[in-house]
This record gives structure tokens, sequence and C-alpha cells, in this order.
């Protein structure tokens, strides 16, 4: 741009938040630059994306290379999602340099993607909205004014009630024995049963046909093959994969708005302020890091917004010195995750589903749910065995499972990780296993969040520790939530159930550091930095109950777009 | 199956030096963690016999950890031993605790031993079993017991070991060579381009 800035709005992140906003700033006619640390996957301009450095950004739909996203989304899970060198791992473009350093104490971990789409790219793509009760409980707006923002990132993602395969059959049977009933409604008030609401395309109605031809399959739509986790890249262009990662869907549409150009392999790693008497301080710049080149620039824009997520965006104002604030960082919720899982018996699975086997690789990995405003809500899943026996098998807080006497009170019959003998026997059941993962409902407790190592740092500054810890009443919730989904399996007709109890820092759902009415006002706009916006996962204000939080981080991003469009790019304003 | 990688350039990679410290614990870990299974190989065929052993996976785990920013295999190893000759002292005092295999109390110990003492580095007390590291803080430390665990269970139930003579390439240079053995026996088909799959379940009517 001319006019001394190199665009009007600079986002950093091009995650869940970050294409959402991006894309509707450049709808309405105003300059953006997207800085995302990570690679740009099926973009012609990067055609060995964790190998060269490319080139250095892109604006152009033309770019985008389906062929290419599927040679590198290669469906394989540890090329994909190893947490060490993985495709989806937090970390730069170059898989022959260290993942990014974070400090988890308590054994946890943080699984997040670098890259455009973010954690999108590795999301299950459920996307239910938030409990209205826990908006009501502390947020600063109400959740009737979200809805509209809601119904306009369920239309343009889109999302669509998901269709099942033998996994959900098997949880439906289990919950419908037990008398729950199904819920129809997206705004959750009381506990029952439903399809995920997933941003994944609808099943072709033919894929059941069988003249249906896969490896010539050129038609638009989910084909249950069951790597939502390890990158979808079904679809015959980019733009129309089935699964909705903001890198098929939100960023896409920011492209064809002529208005939005995307460096990735950049981080962000300063934002600069300047000080006048009408606004005080305000966001003026951002000091950016190229990956590969390790060359630092600095980049100006009239409003900056950050997307970085729950865990680098309160980094990136602590590493900045931006005002002190005692919540930024702080009051993180992470959903307090678990895993359980069943064993059936072929006799019990012929009854229940007319078949013998689960196969748990089948199918959108989550394609069901239970909702239980005031605890949580659990899901069934299967993926791929290496994710999968690390989910249910392979994480814990209480040690191996002969560590742990199981009480008869207890609605599992062992807890803790699976090793031994006993986890060979397991995984020769792979098939005939059903998991569950629970999302609890957790607190805010300003105890709880991200502190910056005031000694160790990297190449982007001082790196992030997690500290996370659960109250008793939390712990009872999710002790509550977590029994629940052991008796659906029971009632399904499992023969033996196992408890993971995942340690209380694995952070997945990771939300509300940097929490709307604390650090920002109800624009989402920073109390102490003008022009200084946020919009991805941290600014929720708590953990929304339960549900799953990319929808509610995007119709709020949607929100947020508008807000600043009336303050600064209205009529009038500059 | 699509093979990854096909086109890259596959060239000689530094190998990681051998260290039979580094070794001998990390076998014997996973070891224990993923133990051959001489029961269901007789029950369900052949395949069912291999273990973490066969499948390389003390190799993924060494070399996903020295991986990191700051490299943890060493520790890791430091951290079983450490607990392993902790164990020793307290059930049999100094008699056991020489070091004149080198330091790897935790490979000599049988596999009831070796478990409880993983039991320990995931207990209550597991602080006193930790070694005292310079350049490592406790809640450094804490978590690399963790990490070795889901390490184990990655190494060993996802593709890697299909690797092959690529496997300890860096990633960018890996060829999926053949199917992998844990797939095989968990049965688990590998990737696909979609399944006939689609229920029609009325999930909406009651019991």
């Amino acid at each position: 741009m001319d006019n001394g800035y190199d665009a009007d709005v600079i986002v950093i992140g091009a995650g869940g938040g970050g294409g959402v906003i991006a894309k509707e700033l450049g709808e309405k006619g105003i300059k953006v630059l997207i800085i995302e640390a990570g690679p740009w996957y099926g973009n012609s301009k990067w055609p060995k994306p964790n190998e060269e450095p490319g080139a250095e950004r892109s604006s152009n739909m033309a770019d985008l290379d389906i062929n290419l996203l599927k040679a590198t989304f290669t469906d394989l899970e540890d090329d994909m999602n190893d947490a060490v060198s993985g495709k989806f791992r937090w970390g730069v473009a170059n898989r022959d340099l260290s993942p990014w350093l974070r400090v988890v104490p308590k054994g946890g971990f943080t699984w997040q993607s670098a890259g455009v789409g973010g954690t999108t790219l590795l999301y299950f793509a459920n996307s239910p909205r938030a409990y209205p009760e826990a908006f009501e409980k502390e947020w600063p707006i109400t959740y009737q004014e979200l809805i509209p923002y809601y119904e306009k990132v369920e239309n343009t993602l889109p999302v669509r009630e998901a269709t099942g395969t033998s996994k959900e059959d098997l949880f439906y049977y289990g919950v419908k024995n037990m008398g729950w009933k199904y819920v129809q409604t997206k705004d959750l008030t009381e506990p029952g049963y439903r399809a995920q609401p997933n941003a994944i395309l609808s099943v072709n109605p033919m894929l059941n046909n069988p003249d249906f031809d896969f490896e010539n399959n050129q038609s638009v739509g989910c084909t249950l093959r069951g790597h939502c986790v390890n990158g979808c890249c079904l679809g015959p262009s980019v733009d129309t994969v089935a699964k909705r990662s903001t890198l098929v869907s939100y960023i896409p549409l920011a492209l064809r708005t002529g208005n939005v150009e995307i460096m990735p392999n950049s981080f962000v790693i300063r934002i600069n302020t300047g000080e006048d008497n009408n606004q005080g301080l305000y966001a003026q710049s951002v000091t950016v890091r190229n990956t590969w080149t390790e060359e630092i620039r600095e980049l100006r824009a009239k409003v900056i917004v950050m997307s970085c997520g729950s865990i680098e965006t309160p980094r990136l104002w602590l590493n900045s010195q931006l005002p002190e604030n005692e919540w930024v960082g702080r009051g993180l919720t992470n959903h307090m995750i678990d895993c359980v899982s069943g064993i059936f018996e072929e006799e019990d699975l012929m009854n229940a589903l007319g078949m013998s086997e689960i196969n748990p690789f089948m199918g959108q990995n989550s394609a069901a749910r239970f909702d239980y405003p005031g605890l949580g809500a659990f899901e069934p899943f299967g993926t791929s065995p290496g994710i999968n026996s690390t989910m249910i098998y392979g994480t814990s807080q209480k040690g191996y499972y002969f560590q742990n006497q199981t009480t008869d009170e207890e609605p599992w019959d062992r807890e803790g990780i699976i090793a031994g003998e006993l986890l060979r026997e397991f995984m020769r059941e792979y098939r005939r296993t059903l998991s569950i993962v629970i999302f609890g409902d957790d607190s805010v407790n300003q105890s709880n969040g991200v502190y910056m190592d005031p000694l160790q740092k990297d190449e982007n500054g001082f790196i992030p520790i997690i500290s996370y810890e659960l109250t008793k009443e939390d712990v009872a919730k999710r002790d509550q939530l977590v029994g629940l989904a052991c008796e659906v399996l029971r009632s399904a007709g499992a023969k033996t159930v196992s408890r993971a109890n995942w340690p209380p820092d694995v952070c997945a759902h990771i939300m509300s550091t940097m929490r709307m009415g604390y650090v920002t006002d109800i624009d989402c706009e920073a109390k102490q930095v003008k022009r200084l916006f946020i919009a991805d996962s941290s600014v929720l204000c708590n953990g929304l109950g339960g549900p799953n939080p990319t929808l509610t981080t995007q119709a709020l991003a949607t929100r947020t777009a508008e807000k600043i469009v009336s303050k600064y790019f209205g009529q009038g304003t500059t | 199956m699509d093979w990854t990688n096909h086109d890259s350039d596959i060239r000689m990679w530094e190998e990681t030096p051998v260290n039979m410290y580094l070794d001998d614990t990390y076998k014997a870990f996973v070891d224990s963690i993923v133990p051959r299974s001489p029961e269901l190989g007789e029950l369900y065929g052949m395949i069912q016999y291999y273990g973490a052993l066969d499948f390389d996976t003390d190799e993924y785990v060494i070399m996903s950890m020295n991986s990191l920013d700051v490299p943890l295999a060493d520790v890791g190893a430091e951290v079983l031993n450490t607990a392993a000759r902790q164990y020793l002292y307290e059930r049999d005092g100094e008699e056991n605790v020489d070091s004149s295999s080198g330091g790897t109390y935790f490979a000599r110990l049988n596999m009831d031993e070796r478990l409880a003492v993983m039991s320990i580095l995931l207990g209550p007390d597991r602080i006193n079993y930790f070694p005292v590291q310079e350049n490592f803080g406790l809640e450094e430390l804490l978590p690399i017991f963790p990490i070795m665990n889901r390490l184990t269970f990655m190494g060993y139930y996802s593709e890697w070991w299909g690797y092959g003579s690529t496997r300890s390439l860096p990633p960018n240079q890996r060829v999926l060579e053949y199917f992998p053995g844990s797939w095989e026996q968990v049965g688990y088909p590998g990737p696909s381009l979609g399944y006939r799959a689609a229920r029609s379940y009325d999930y909406t009517a009651g019991t």
C-alpha cells in the first residue's frame, strides 16, 4: 500500500479464528495481510512446503492446488500427527528442525498445529454451539447476540448433521438403552444425544452403492474414509475438500475477495505500539521473523488482530511487554479432557449392530455426541490406531492400570495406562473397541494459565509454561461425566471398560486466556491497547460449558470483523 | 496404497551413534510397554507374537526425544536408571547398586521389577526418584516420563516401522516400504479412499 501501511489490517495467525476474520474484513473491502508462522499446504507457491522456503506470499485462488494437497496429506498418522516431526505439529515448516518448546509440567501436552488452517487442520470438525447457560453465567454479551453469527458461520463452512457409521450406531444404542432422549435443537438447555454438527460436507448419497467408484471419484462430499484428524484432502479442488478446516473453507473465501494476502512461514515476535493524546497506547506494527531465512522485518497496519491461539496470543502480549493486566494469560480452561473405551464381544455387536465389528477407523472421526449442560459433553470417536491407542491407553495421571485398585462403585474396570500383555490383548480388539472422549465444564480460575519461563527463550521469545489444576468441584463434575460415558459403553454391551484419566494439562481445547471483559472490551479490542483486537479462542470468556470451542470462536471472529469496520473503517474514520 | 514421499531425494543422514547405555535402557522400556506375546502368537498366529523390540520402537523413542529443542533421550534413560537404582537400593541395600555395568540398572531388572519402577515414576512419590540434573528444573523433568510413554504408543501403533530402511531418515525422506506389523496385529487396513459404511439407524426414535 502506498500510504505507509503494509495493510489496513494485519491478522496474526491463519487458524480457526484468523481465517474467518480475514475473509469477513476482505469482503468489506479492507486490505488484510495474514501472517502465519507455519507452512501453507496445497499451494503451488510452496511445492515442497516442508523442505524449501518457496515464495513469500500468496493472494491468488489460482495458486491453490488439490493435487499438491493430496500429495502432502498422506493419511499416515505419524507423517501427519507426530508431535515431534509431523506435518501438523507446533513448529516451523522445516521438519528437520525441532518443534517449538513448551513446558507442560503435569504430564499433559498441547495438541496444536501451526500452518495455514492452524489446528483446524487436525480437528475433528465438531462444530456445536456453546451452551446458553454458560454464556449467561459469565459473558458480558448475551448468547442471543451471537446467534446470527453462529448461523452465518454454520452456513459458510458449512456445518452439517453428520452421517454416522457403526461406532455412532453403537453409541446411540447405548444412550437409548439408558433412556436418554434425542435433542433436536442447536441451543442446548437439557441433556441428550444427537448427531454431531460437523463442519464436513454431507456424505455422497451414492456412497453405499456398490458401483460407487472411489478411485476416480471427482464428486464433492465425505466418503467416510476416517482421516479427519490426519488432514482431509478429499475433493475435486482445495476449496471443496470435505472437512472444512479454514485451509479449505475461509481461506479460499478470503482469497476470493481479492483483498487478502497470506504470508506463511513468518512468526510475529513482537507487537509494537505508538502513543498519542487521542487514543493513548495503540498497536502500530508487528515485528516478523521468517522461519526459513531468519530475516526480521517490521510491518505496519491500522489495526492488528491477534489470532495466534490461547497460548501464543498471551505469550505475544507478554513478550511484547504490553501493559500489565492480571488476566493476560490467566483463566485458562481446557475442558479437562478424559477418555474411556469399551471392548465388545462379537455376539453383542451382532445383536446391537447386525455386524461383528465396530471398525473405529471408518467414518468421520466423531459423528455423534451427548451434551449435558452443567456437566459438559462427550462423544464417541475413532481414528487410526497410533492416535487412538495413545488417547485411550497411553495417557493418564493415575500411572499404570495395575497401580489402581478399582472399587465396586467405579463404573470402569480399570484406570490408567494400559501396558504389557494386556495392551497387546486390548489392541488386538481394536476393531471391536468403542472410544469416548469427555469434555468437562471446567470453571475459570485465575491461577490457571500460561506463564512465561523467566529464563528459557527460543528464537521467538520467552517460552510458555502451561499451569493447570482442577478444583475439587471440577473433579467431581468430570468424574460424573466420565461415569455416564462408561455407563453408555456398558449399556451398549461392552464387556470391559477402561478409563484413561488424563492429566489436567492435556490441552486440545485451549480457551479463555485473554477473556472478553477482562483483557478486551466487548468488541474484542484490548482495553489497554487500541487498534489491537483478538480473534481466537483466547478471547472466549469461559469454557462454553463443554462444547468444542471452534464454532464459537469463529462466530465471535465474524462479529469482531463488524466491530473493527465500524470503529476504524467506517465513514469519517481512518 | 499411496506410499508417502515417493519423490523425496533421499540423502544420507547422520546415523545416531551407537550407545549401549541408551540402547539397552530404551529397549527394556519399550519392551515393558509393548512386550512380545508368545501366548497371543500361539492362539492367533505368528504376527501376534511380535512386540516393540521387533518393531524397533526404542529407536523411534530415542530419535523423537533427541529431536526436541533440548535433546532428552539421555535424560530419559537417566530417569529410568536412577529410579531403578533407587528401587534396588531400597529393596536390597548396597549390594545391588554397584555401577559395574555402566549404570544400566533398568535393563538388568526383570519385567515385574521394571513395571514396579515405571509405576513409581508415574506415582505420587515420583519426585524422590528423579535424577538431579543441573540443566533441568523439576517442572521440565517430570513430564519426560509421560512423553516417553506416549511416544512408545505412537511409535509402535502408527505406520513408522513400515518406513523400513528409511525410518531413521529425516521425515521428508521417509517412504513407506511395507505394511506395518502393528497394523496387521490390530486389523487396521491402512489409509482408505472411502467406505460404503453410511448407516441409516434412526437415532431420533425412542427405544
